[in-house]
């Protein structure tokens, strides 16, 4: 920063107005060179990385949060549905079939679980690395 | 050559790459900034995700009324105050300007110079109360105009003005005390 510049900063932001002497100008001068060198320091390497997969883990949870969101939605109306329309005996129909595939249903709700729960066991270990 | 406007409209439209030279283009500003407000590495790192999170989450309310640099200071400064009055007990609401304010740092044996010289500035300027090296941060190394800073702190004018010429006269007198003349 030259002199002149330094003296036109002070005289704008300096309180009392008073004339600044010969040699409290150069060490202002000396003052505001190294305030005005950018600093060495700075964010970790992955820095914008990291950002990047925490917002994406973000996002994929307000994605699920939405998708549970729906099949609950969906889930509701079906009961609903099956209470209003269906008598006694559709209904023990229904069951009787439930309990003919019950290890086939079972199986496919534990595989869902399961790839949910691992899938937020990677995102979760993705955004603390 | 970074075009803001554009890049902008990319991330609002989904595009986290776009996102991602905001990050790099504006790290350096964040780093500055709570560099100079906090003391904690660990703490500079977890803050500073925290503030380009809050920036993407918030970039569709940037109205353009000011430069996106000054919107990003902004939301860097609204952070670390609330990161500090969390977690420090530092005071910071006040400074009592007839406090008799002394540097800590003792007088170097030497006379420093080149590298040696600035980090014993950076050393004398992290004593200094942290509103003035608030302001002289975001006024010398960050090149914010004295309308930017109140923009960013919401300190008023006259009060900027009043640290600056206080962080700059308390460096400059122990600067002479310790004979660089």
């Amino acid at each position: 920063m030259d002199t002149d510049k330094i003296l036109q900063d002070l005289n704008e932001n300096h309180e009392s107005k008073k004339k600044i002497s010969e040699s409290d100008l150069k060490t202002y001068e000396l003052l505001f060179n190294s305030l005005e060198k950018p600093q060495e320091k700075g964010f970790s390497l992955g820095f914008s990385n990291h950002i990047i997969r925490k917002i994406e883990a973000k996002q994929q949870r307000k994605f699920n949060l939405k998708i549970y969101s729906l099949f609950s939605v969906l889930l509701l109306m079906g009961l609903i549905f099956l209470s209003i329309f269906f008598s006694k005996d559709q209904m023990k129909m229904l069951f009787s079939i439930f309990l003919e595939y019950k290890f086939a249903v079972i199986f496919l709700l534990v595989m869902v679980i399961s790839i949910q729960l691992s899938n937020k066991w990677f995102i979760q270990k993705e955004t603390e690395n | 050559m970074f075009d803001e406007e554009k890049t902008i409209n990319e991330i609002l439209k989904g595009n986290l790459t776009a996102f991602q030279r905001i990050v790099k283009q504006y790290q350096n500003l964040v780093y500055s900034i709570l560099n100079r407000m906090m003391t904690n590495d660990e703490d500079i790192e977890d803050v500073g995700q925290e503030v380009f999170i809050k920036v993407y989450d918030n970039l569709k309310n940037f109205k353009r009324e000011s430069k996106l640099s000054t919107w990003i200071a902004k939301i860097t400064y609204n952070v670390a105050v609330n990161y500090i009055k969390k977690n420090s007990k530092q005071q910071f609401n006040t400074i009592d300007d007839r406090s008799d304010f002394q540097f800590s740092s003792e007088t170097p044996e030497t006379k420093l110079i080149g590298k040696e010289f600035d980090i014993y500035i950076n050393r004398l300027i992290s004593e200094l109360p942290l509103q003035y090296r608030t302001v002289i941060t975001l006024y010398h190394l960050d090149d914010f105009s004295i309308q930017e800073i109140q923009n960013i702190t919401k300190f008023p004018d006259g009060t900027i003005k009043g640290y600056l010429f206080r962080a700059r006269k308390l460096l400059k007198e122990k600067l002479e005390k310790d004979g660089y003349r």
